[in-house]
């Protein structure tokens, strides 16, 4: 199991470059809209041809310029789910799960039924998608990539279409589903918990290049880079100076702190790293709560530090926030940091 | 009253729809595949007769299948000719509907998802299953509007018609121009039957490709709100 690329392709103001190497079966691509994440599965799948490069995956070339190899599309093998579904509207979802195999030939039709059987799709397969729900659509389109026993599968933002009701559902019965695929799947999102839930390994994308690459425990718990903190949910990122006094301080929110081996650009501060503390203790600092906002399980508080350019937003618990028993919102508190828990990042 | 005229007419149309249907949609499946430097040229060709004058288009024509061309001289060597006969009708009639035929049905193969072709394209079908499975279906009632104008229009088709296709009695001698004979001579009564018989058919026409109109986008509002309102799994 392994899929190979490295390759550039123009669009004139966007210029995508990716590498990537990778032996992992559950791989998620995470980015912003635009950075050129869909784009790698187009390059992958032969929906879109590079301007140069090598692609090659389990150990066969789908495309190297050099060589003159560009295997099309249909040869490839790549199961793909768009994030609209695009099934074929003039066909029930039947006959969408045997497009690609023989309608004639009995075990094709067997295939066909037992995918569908899988996926509790069989009292729906005479409906045509537009009688379907967004969440049973994407399930159909599932049974028609696997009907051609893919080798990869790729899934463009295939939960972002749905509403969240419906998408908790359908991400549950996928999880089901794509437990039992021993094939690579590569899962194209821009939600972190998605990712996290379906995938092993995860790849940042930005500007059209690989940003950062790694385990994904590894990725959000100690993200490498500004991106991979941001799109792992961070929310306190900021620039980091040496002071004459050789401490580091953390600029957007004014404090300094103790200790550094080596000076990195940026700290990430993780609401794990803040705890309410006493006046005079070490490492602990005034703020003032500047804004609160409930939701039914949590509670973020926006705390302004003295010399802060930016609030430190802090997402605790509702339980935790009854604890403090805070009256007055522009209450002055005493913030306690964790300098071990801090996270420097490039 | 003798309705020859109007079983020609309308024999002349029906084979020229049938034409231009073939061609129409081959011209356009091309076309939305075709990404060359000639693209806007070959589209511009296509849609020449559309603002061409059908005097002009006649003459062309006349060129094209006279005596003097490679085709008029292949087939006088067997004793035919195309000039003033019935194919030739056809064929003028074709030329002048084919713009509207190949624009319907491009428009509708556009307006088709491209991530649905893309999916085909990962299940392992190649072009010709994707054009005749997922593209003429999809796209049909657009095909359909295209062939219904096109029927129309190579029914109201004159100057070209007159031009190729003489106009003879009985072989012909078409609607429109027995308008104008009829006009031209002061036989106003026959002139103004005919007039009213094209009118009527081309009142059908447009209500026909309004109401059809009408159905696919009432149709894809209906699959919008049960997308909508369903909440079921």
């Amino acid at each position: 199991m392994s899929i190979y690329i490295d390759a550039t392709k123009n669009f004139g103001d966007f210029d995508l470059n990716i590498k990537l190497q990778s032996s992992s079966r559950r791989i998620g691509i995470i980015g912003a809209s635009g950075s050129g994440k869909s784009m790698t599965l187009r390059l992958l799948s032969g929906l879109s041809t590079p301007d140069e490069g090598v692609i090659k995956v389990n150990d066969v070339c789908f495309f190297d310029s050099d060589k003159s190899v560009d295997l099309p599309a249909r040869k490839r093998k790549t199961g793909f789910l768009f994030q609209n579904y695009a099934l074929f509207p003039n066909m029930t979802l039947e006959e969408n799960v045997l497009f690609s195999l023989d309608k004639k030939n009995p075990s094709h039709k067997a295939k066909a039924a037992s995918i569908l059987d899988m996926l509790g799709l069989q009292r729906l397969k005479r409906h045509k998608p537009s009688q379907l729900s967004g969440g049973q659509k994407q399930r159909a389109a599932l049974a028609r990539a696997l009907a051609i026993e893919p080798d990869i599968l790729m899934l463009d933002e295939p939960f972002s279409a749905l509403d969240n009701h419906l998408k908790k559902h359908t991400m549950d019965k996928f999880s089901d589903y794509l437990k039992n695929y021993l094939g690579i799947i590569l899962f194209v999102t821009h939600n972190m918990e998605e990712a996290y839930r379906y995938c092993d390994e995860i790849v940042v994308v930005k500007n059209g290049r690989v940003d950062s690459h790694g385990k994904k425990e590894h990725m959000f718990l100690n993200p490498p880079t500004k991106t991979a903190a941001k799109l792992s949910g961070y929310r306190n990122i900021s620039p980091v100076a040496k002071t004459q006094s050789g401490r580091a301080r953390l600029v957007n929110y004014g404090f300094e702190l103790d200790f550094m081996d080596v000076l990195k650009p940026y700290a990430i501060l993780p609401g794990r790293a803040l705890s309410l503390g006493k006046k005079s203790e070490p490492s602990t600092f005034s703020a003032f709560i500047s804004e609160i906002i409930e939701s039914p399980f949590s509670v973020v508080l926006y705390l302004e530090f003295e010399n802060g350019l930016v609030p430190v937003e802090w997402n605790i618990k509702r339980s935790t926030w009854e604890e403090f028993k805070i009256k007055n919102p522009m209450e002055t508190l005493y913030v306690k940091l964790d300098p071990d828990k801090i996270l420097f990042i490039d | 009253m003798d309705y020859t005229p109007l079983i020609i007419s309308i024999k002349t149309a029906a084979a020229a729809t049938a034409m231009v249907s073939v061609f129409g949609i081959f011209a356009s499946w091309f076309m939305c595949r075709y990404n060359g430097k000639f693209k806007s040229l070959i589209d511009s060709v296509f849609l020449l007769p559309m603002i061409l004058p059908p005097t002009v288009i006649g003459y062309i024509l006349l060129i094209a299948i006279g005596k003097n061309s490679l085709l008029g001289k292949f087939l006088y060597r067997f004793d035919l000719s195309l000039i003033f006969t019935w194919p030739a009708l056809v064929l003028a009639a074709s030329v002048v509907a084919f713009p509207l035929m190949y624009k319907t049905s491009k428009a509708a193969f556009e307006q088709l998802d491209p991530d649905i072709l893309d999916a085909a394209r990962t299940l392992g079908a190649g072009e010709f299953k994707i054009f005749s499975k997922i593209m003429i279906p999809n796209a049909w009632p657009g095909i359909v509007a295209g062939a219904v104008l096109s029927f129309a229009r190579a029914l109201g088709e004159f100057g070209a018609t007159l031009m190729v296709g003489g106009s003879i009695p009985d072989k012909t001698l078409t609607v429109p121009i027995a308008i104008f004979f009829a006009s031209e001579s002061g036989n106003s009564k026959e002139a103004g039957l005919w007039v009213a018989i094209i009118f009527m058919i081309s009142l059908l026409v447009m209500t026909i490709v309004n109401s059809y109109e009408g159905k696919i986008s009432k149709k894809s509002r209906i699959g919008k709100e049960l997308e909508a309102d369903e909440h079921l799994y």
